[in-house]
């Protein structure tokens, strides 16, 4: 692909990050005491832990600060920022390695972040933490593997933990859950597979384990999770000690797997759920983006998903094509809106949907540059998003294109 | 439409409002001018025509919802027409628009109470129940979009939406029940410029504090004094059953 389509959408900045631009699922903003804002970005892979951009003038970005993994054979996918600490999820690449887990880095000096402390959730059976949340400066939501649970199945490892950050230098253990009948000692039986896979490929699909858990201040008796093949779950974390289902609703199968992100919608009894497309050249197309109602949360009810353009078009053209992450409605520097969601889709780019009507959701803008170079596949691959409170969308592509900074004309 | 419109503002716009349950609102523009100047026009399912001389929107004003003789069926008392009238309301708020109904559903149950705490001031009849003034009472439009202009093909109109919207024959109230969230440009820009030019036109922002999600709480105190005595006007409360609908059903 060699010329950007878009629709309602301008580009207004793009960064490489220094030649780095693989871009993970990690976007957070920060605004210093100093009124500086700073967007921090994990990245899909080594050799770069994380990395710093000043988009106080979203027009003129500048890389402020890079850092290093402690080795090759890790990645810190995930990241999140509440007031000046920085949470980075540590994922390696082989079951024992370290570090796995997380670490807390003081950013109130962004150029310069301190580390605060780690928490290592490394095991024999345990490649660490894929993906975390911290939007409340109290507890870390983690997906990851821990010391002592042994998975039946090697790809089932990363369950849901929460930990306990209010004394940042010393993070607790406050609670744990995993799906029923993913570990040794379990009373349930296991759940079926849906797409079987080879089980010495520790990365990708087959896997009853969690990816994102999304736990909002608003309503902090409740976690949104997405279990991949174990579609998405509600869970009462009233007592964060003993967190409790309370719905479960997936659609795999028939559909492929895969489960990423569910999100409320809470004023309109809502939830958002992705798929995330994990194969290329759409082998596992459709990979869609669910809009569920949750009115009754017992209950939860398909009632549309959000129109992808056609595959004919989009799924041969090289790499990923399909759903992904969301801007998540987080609290802190950033868009709310329970009308207008915004989300990366592979090498169908950056998306922006109109919900106000759920059962006819309508995509109002969206932005698809060209293929980066040096990128593995010959599209762009947008892995992750963050939508400032101004409307300014940030944008992150998997393999080489860096940071994109829009302007959504809605 | 070829009557006087309504003033705002000093201005003069035709208030064509189009609510309720719609999809399409160019579809109920269509029926709008379809229907263009009949009398029968002012208030319909789906649209009001807003006029300086309309009289005002009360829950009586007929032709805002259908009162079929099968609705009817087992009716016998001004609770029960009430609750029917209420439930009909309530159906045109869309499914996930919870706070509007929360609005809708405190704001009937504070008129209810205000005519009881107010009984001393509603004139009297032996032959009338108090909650029959509850039929008086401001008539609602959920989901209201007012026609800014109709543009050129009628699939480009441009409306200014309000959560509500109440015409009190005085004044054209619209009502925004807030939900966090960050307005996109073009509609807080279209908001503006309405607001601009019809500064008279007064819009109400209900905030979440004053309309609690676990409180049943009615935010009395942003509505005036002629908006909450809303029998001011009123000799005698009419049911809202005069409409056509039900007339042919009792004549065929």
């Amino acid at each position: 692909m060699s010329e950007t389509l878009s629709k309602n959408m301008t580009l207004i900045d793009h960064n490489d990050l220094g030649g780095f631009g693989g871009v993970g699922e990690g976007m957070a903003l920060q605004v210093t005491s100093k009124g500086k804002r700073i967007l921090w970005i994990a990245h899909e892979g080594p050799p770069k832990n994380f990395t710093g951009v000043d988009v106080t003038d979203p027009k003129n970005t500048k890389v402020i600060c890079q850092t290093e993994l402690p080795h090759q054979n890790m990645r810190s996918n995930s990241l999140e920022v509440t007031g000046d600490i920085l949470a980075v999820a540590y994922q390696v690449y082989e079951l024992g390695l370290e570090p796995a887990g997380f670490e807390l880095f003081d950013v109130s000096d962004p150029e310069n972040p301190k580390s605060i402390s780690t928490y290592s959730t490394a095991g024999p059976h345990s490649r660490g933490a894929h993906c975390l949340w911290f939007v409340d400066g109290e507890y870390v939501h983690l997906a990851s593997g821990t010391p002592d649970l042994v998975p039946r199945h090697p790809r089932d490892d990363q369950i849901y933990q929460i930990i306990d950050v209010r004394n940042p230098s010393k993070p607790v253990e406050a609670g744990r859950w995993w799906y029923p009948g993913t570990m040794e000692g379990d009373d349930a039986p296991s759940p079926e597979r849906i797409i079987p896979e080879p089980l010495d490929q520790l990365r990708g699909g087959d896997a009853f384990r969690l990816h994102n858990a999304n736990i909002y201040p608003s309503h902090p008796d409740r976690a949104y999770l997405g279990y991949i093949d174990g579609g998405a779950l509600i869970l009462d974390i009233s007592d964060k000690s003993k967190p409790e289902i309370v719905s479960h609703w997936s659609p795999h199968n028939p559909y492929p797997g895969f489960t990423h992100t569910v999100m409320p919608l809470f004023d309109r009894g809502l939830l958002v759920v992705t798929d995330e497309c994990i194969k290329d050249d759409a082998v596992d197309w459709p990979k869609l983006t669910w809009v569920i109602d949750a009115r009754n949360e017992n209950n939860l009810v398909p009632i549309s998903t959000l129109p992808l353009p056609p595959v004919e078009e989009f799924g041969h053209k090289g790499g990923r094509f399909g759903s992904h992450n969301l801007h998540e409605n987080r609290p802190g520097p950033s868009f709310f809106s329970e009308e207008i969601i915004f989300g990366a889709f592979f090498n169908a780019g950056i998306r922006v949907y109109d919900l106000k009507d759920p059962y006819r959701p309508e995509c109002i803008a969206y932005f698809v540059p060209p293929g980066p170079e040096n990128s593995r596949v010959t599209t762009i691959q947008m892995n992750e998003i963050y939508v400032d409170e101004n409307g300014i969308v940030y944008a992150g592509d998997r393999w080489a294109g860096g940071l994109y900074v829009l302007e959504a004309e809605l | 439409m070829g009557r006087r419109p309504v003033r705002f503002g000093g201005r003069i716009i035709e208030a064509v409002i189009v609510y309720g349950l719609v999809t399409n609102p160019e579809t109920v523009l269509g029926q709008y001018h379809k229907a263009g100047g009949s009398p029968s026009t002012d208030l319909q399912i789906n649209y009001a025509e807003i006029e300086e001389s309309s009289p005002p929107l009360r829950l009586s004003t007929p032709g805002w919802a259908n009162f079929s003789l099968n609705n009817m069926q087992g009716v016998d008392s001004s609770e029960l027409l009430f609750e029917l009238a209420k439930e009909k309301i309530i159906t045109r708020i869309q499914p996930f628009s919870r706070r509007v109904r929360f609005f809708v559903e405190r704001y009937f149950e504070f008129m209810k109470d205000h005519i009881e705490a107010n009984l001393d001031q509603l004139p009297s009849d032996p032959l009338l129940m108090p909650l029959d003034w509850i039929f008086s009472v401001w008539l609602p439009l959920p989901h209201s979009r007012i026609l800014l202009s109709s543009g050129n093909d009628k699939k480009t109109a441009q409306f200014v939406e309000f959560d509500l919207i109440f015409w009190t024959g005085v004044e054209l109230l619209g009502i925004q029940v807030e939900q966090k969230g960050t307005m996109v440009k073009s509609k807080r820009e279209v908001l503006e410029r309405f607001s601009e030019k019809h500064p008279n036109f007064k819009v109400i922002s209900v905030t979440r504090d004053q309309l609690p999600d676990d409180e049943k709480k009615f935010p009395f105190e942003v509505f005036d004094e002629y908006f909450l005595n809303f029998w001011s006007d009123v000799e005698l409360p009419k049911g809202p059953l005069l409409h056509q609908n039900l007339n042919h059903e009792l004549l065929s």
